[in-house]
Formats: structure tokens, sequence, C-alpha cells
């Protein structure tokens, strides 16, 4: 039963991370049709700026390291993305790679490409015992801040005029055009909580690795964007719900295969991918109105 | 007049590419190397061309058959007695099996179409992004096997010991048949039918386009052509790890077909020569440069960083790409009327 619920926090912790990327992706696949690579690279910028700001008091740390990320995304936007609007879907996301390759490459030149360790308060690394289980702190402060951005999002898209908006161009940013949405303003409103998604997520990363490295945020965005197949493409919901479902998938996964598989086990996550991709384009979990539209 | 007009796309690359080569022949064993090396790449992205190009569905995964065809060729062609000390579990016909450096690449490049085959099954049912992620996910697969079936791959270790018998003339020679056959090809039949499905898809099923099975056609060709790439990566480099054929190499392609012109075959040529070419230049610049009473130190990560801001001004200034998605054309001046 122990260990049962020990995995069970696992799941949820893990799943909350994938949830906030996905969700990042998901926006901005959503508004500019655009599979943003360079999203990992927010994560990395998110790393680099905890370890610059080291000096401050933890909160305000991790409160300038997220500005620092929202900057960087707002930047990006302006330089590389906005020349490109309307662009084929190829040209984006080669423009995408490109920025993650250029922010990867110039990490290494100013901060070089060994690790650097990023010391954050004990409490945070310890565990609370409540009777035989022992939970690590990080693993209730990734839940718990993923609980609170997804509901301060929920609320935003669907009570403030911006998140309606938002949720219109996302459904379909021609027509969302057409009756007054402002193209800027919804895409720069995007990058900038898509970058405090990122933010935290890098944070989060951080806080469980410890180090931060130039190519820190390539695998986790990997696994998001997977998150974000599952939930189908372009949906925001569909995109959290995928990143629960695959950390519990990860979990279970990496206590139910044979030792002999477990090498295979990432052979196994995308084998199924594919059969969602086959069988589900428009995700798993299928949800009232479907954002995949061309 | 009208020939020399309709294979000059061809012709014209040809005597781009043989030009660079016969000029490096004079030059260091260094760029002799670096020529040699852009000469794969030019292989690589016809390869990928020849699907992504003529069907407009990116491909994530395409160098996948790379991987395919460098494996076969390290289990083709190192010498029996030392694929005995390399690969001891080997299965038995694989472990005598051994073949001349010409009929390997043939074999190769067969065997690397025919796991197309297999993969365009499901894969060309999807449509655009799908089928890139899909894509995606067969590079991930392929790379977890290639990482872990030590019996035929080495495992994570480096596979070595394969013959090194890609010269620069020896890689000249593939890189020009392979534009001809995807030259080929897109002039041919079939290739006209999907790029009218990439142009407008619906409009091409309406009059009788068969989009599933002229995308089917293209993805093996296209294996074909990358298994040739592989295969003459094997045995340019004798040495190799899962890793050579993974995200790094599936990136760069992919950038160098976008950044030459996604449409177009000479797109596909341009791009992977001069981005191959400036990659070497950035490396020297990275390695520290001496320009006379100048000295640049260098430094790690400078290369990359140089390179990536040359995609992003090439596409937000062009952003169909160098060529614009055109191929080369023969202009020549009308005699004046008498």
């Amino acid at each position: 039963m122990t260990t049962f619920l020990q995995h069970c926090i696992d799941a949820i912790s893990l799943g909350s991370l994938y949830a906030l990327l996905a969700l990042g992706i998901a926006l901005i696949f959503g508004i500019m049709r655009l599979l943003n690579f360079a999203h990992g690279e927010l994560i990395t910028i998110g790393g680099y700026s905890l370890w610059l700001f080291r000096d401050l008091p933890a909160l305000l740390q991790i409160a300038a390291a997220v500005a620092v990320v929202v900057i960087a995304a707002l930047i990006i936007e302006r330089i590389a993305f906005r020349p490109l609007r309307g662009a084929d879907g190829a040209v984006l996301l080669v423009s995408s790679f490109a920025v993650s390759f250029l922010l990867q490459s110039l990490a290494i030149v100013v901060f070089g490409s060994r690790a650097k360790g990023v010391a954050l308060p004990d409490w945070l690394s310890s565990n609370v015992n409540v009777g035989s289980l022992r939970i690590p702190v990080i693993s209730i402060v990734t839940v718990a801040s993923a609980a609170v951005l997804l509901s301060a999002l929920g609320y935003f898209f669907n009570r403030t005029p911006m998140g309606v908006q938002m949720r219109a161009a996302a459904e379909n940013f021609g027509t969302a055009r057409l009756v007054g949405v402002r193209a800027d303003s919804v895409i720069t409103t995007a990058f900038a909580i898509s970058a405090l998604l990122a933010g935290i997520a890098g944070f989060l990363l951080v806080a469980q690795g410890g180090t931060v490295t130039a190519n820190m945020g390539t695998a986790p965005v990997l696994i998001a964007f997977v998150a974000t197949i599952i939930g189908g493409l372009g949906s925001l919901t569909g995109a959290v719900y995928g990143g629960y479902f695959l950390g519990v998938v990860t979990v279970v996964l990496q206590v139910a295969l044979p030792l002999s598989l477990r090498p295979y086990r990432d052979a196994f996550v995308y084998l199924a991918v594919i059969f969602v991709l086959l069988l589900r384009p428009q995700g798993i979990i299928v949800l009232r109105t479907s954002l995949l539209r061309a | 007049m009208r020939i020399a007009r309709a294979i000059w796309p061809v012709v014209g690359l040809w005597v781009v590419l043989a030009a660079i080569q016969i000029f490096a022949s004079t030059q260091s064993l260094v760029f002799q190397r670096d020529v040699v090396d852009m000469l794969i790449n030019v292989v690589l992205v016809v390869g990928l061309y020849t699907f992504a190009g003529n069907s407009g569905v990116l491909s994530f995964g395409q160098m996948s058959f790379m991987a395919v065809g460098a494996y076969a060729t390290a289990i083709l062609t190192i010498p029996q007695i030392q694929k005995g000390f390399l690969l001891p579990d080997l299965p038995g016909f694989l472990a005598d099996a051994h073949l001349a450096t010409f009929p390997a690449a043939i074999v190769v490049g067969l065997f690397t179409a025919a796991v197309a085959a297999v993969i365009a099954l499901p894969i060309v049912r999807l449509a655009g992004l799908a089928a890139s992620l899909a894509m995606f996910a067969v590079l991930v697969i392929v790379h977890e096997v290639a990482r872990n079936w030590d019996a035929v791959t080495r495992g994570s270790r480096t596979m070595i010991g394969v013959p090194t018998n890609t010269t620069g003339t020896v890689a000249l020679l593939w890189a020009m048949a392979m534009i001809a056959v995807a030259f080929a090809y897109q002039r041919s039949n079939s290739g006209l039918r999907l790029r009218s499905a990439r142009e407008d898809e619906f409009a091409a099923r309406a009059v009788g386009v068969d989009v599933t099975r002229e995308r089917a056609i293209a993805f093996v060709l296209s294996g074909f052509i990358i298994g040739i790439g592989g295969f003459l990566y094997a045995q340019f480099q004798g040495a190799f790890d899962p890793n050579a054929f993974f995200t790094e190499i599936t990136f760069l392609t992919i950038a160098m077909l976008v950044i030459g012109g996604m449409k177009s075959l000479a797109g596909a040529v341009i791009g992977a020569a001069s981005v191959s070419l400036l990659t070497n230049l950035f490396d020297s610049i990275e390695n520290g440069l001496d320009l006379g009473p100048v000295h640049f130190g260098g430094r790690p990560g400078l290369s990359a960083l140089l390179l990536a801001s040359f995609f992003l001004a090439v596409l937000v200034w062009r952003r169909q790409g160098l060529t614009g998605g055109r191929e080369l054309q023969l202009r020549i001046p009308r005699r004046p009327a008498a």
C-alpha cells in the first residue's frame, strides 16, 4: 500500500511538471501553428537566471528568474517569430530550431559546457513523513504550483476578456481577427504566459536536479510534445490531461516493465504515440471542442 | 537546345559539386575531408527532399534510415574475422555475410528501402504535422533499438572497423547519381502527381490522384537515397555510435533543406552544400583564427552560435529559402532573328 501511494505521488508530481510544459507548448501551437522547439531553452534561461540571482533571497530569486524568462520570450517572439508570421509551418519550425540552437550555443559560450550547481534553500530537498510515507517537499511544491497556475489560467481563459479572445484565436485565428481580436496583443500574451509556465517549470527542474546545463530543456520539451499530441494538438485542456496521463504512464512503465525490457522504455512510449496518432489523431481524451482545425 | 534546357537542373548541380570537389583536390587534406562531408550531406538532404520536398510533409525521422544504412554497411563490409571480435553474438548468416564495396552499397540501399516500405504503411496515412511527429517517434524508437541491441549494433558502444572507402570521388559520383535519381522521380508521372497533391491535396484527390500511394513511393525512394547516405557516412567515418543518427543530424538536415528552399532539388543541394561549408568555416573560427596581424581567440559554442544566426537571418529575409524553391535554369540569349 505504501509503495503504491509512493508511486502515485511520483506520478502526480511528474504529471504536474509535464502538464505545465505541455500547456505552454499547446498555447503557442493553438494560436500560431508553431511547434515551439525553443520552449526548452526558456527552461534553460530560467535555470541560468536562478544561478545568476543566487545571492538574492529565495522567493525574490525565483521571481526574478521567471521575469527574465518572460522578457526573453517576448524578445524571441519579436525577433524570430513576428517577421515570419503567416509563413509555412516548416519555416516557423526551422526558425524555432534555430532559436533553440542559438540559445544553447549562447549558453555554452557564456557559461561554458559544464553544469552549474544552483543552491536553493535546504527545505526544498527535504522530506515530509506522513506515517510510513516519505513525501519529498519538492513533489508537494510541484503539485501545488501546478494546481495554482492551472486554476489561475482556467479563470483567466474563461472569465477575462483577454482570455476569451485568446481561446477564440486558438480556435480560429482568422475569424477571431475579423471580429476584432488584436493579433499582436494575443500573441504577445500567449508568449508571456507560455514563458511564465516555462520559468516555473525551470525552477522545479532545477530544484529536483540541483544543476543547470545548456541542454537541460531539450528532453523535458520532447516529452511535453508527446503530451500535447496525446491530448490532441492545439487543445489547451487536452494538453494538461495529456501531461498528467504521461506522468502516470511513465511511472507505470518504470514499475511494471520487466527488467530486460526497461532500457526500451522510451521506445514503448513513442510506439504508443504512433498508435495514438494513427487511431485517435484528435487525442486520447476527446473534448467538446477540438481546436485542431486548419 | 530543348534537351539541354530540360536536363540543366541536374547538370548544373553536377557542375557545381564537381567544381567544388576538383578545387578541393588541390587543397589541404582537412578541406578535402570537409568536402566529402558536404557531399554526404548532399545525399542525405536530397533523400529528405525526395519525400519532404515533393510531398510537402516534413519528416522529423528520415535520419532513422541513415542509421539503418550505416549499421547495415558495418555488418556487410567489416571483414569477417574482425566482426567475430566486435559482434560475437551476431546471428550466423549475418556473421558470414560479406560483400565488396559497390554491391554492398546497393544491398544497403535496397534493404533500407525495404525498411522504409514497412514504416511507410502507417505513416503515409497520416496528414501533415501528425506524420512529421509520427516520424519523430520512429526516430526515437530506432535510436533506442540501436542503443540497446548489443548483438547487432554494439549497443551504445562505438561501432568500429568499417573499411573507409568513401573518397572524394566516390562521394561525388554517388551524390551525382542520387541527384539524377531524385530529379528523374520528380519529373516522373508519380512525382508530378505527388507534387500536385502538395500544392492542393483536395484538388489532387478530386482529379483521381491516390495521394497515399504516391507518398509511399516517394517515402521508399527517400529511404533508398538516405540509406546510401548512411553507407557513405559509415565508410567515410569508419566508426560511429547511435548518437550520430539522432536529433542533431535530423535538425541539421531539415535546416539545410529549408534554408536552401524546400520545394526544389536545387534548394536541397545548395542548402546542404552551403550550410556544410559554412559549418566548417565556423568550426575553424571557433578553434581560433589567425588573420594576419589580428588573432581571434575562439571559444567553444561559437560555431553553433554563428550557424544558428545564419539560419535565422536567411529565414527572416528569404522565407522561401536561398533558391526560393526554383530549379536552376539555363538562360541562353536567343539568337537575334535574321
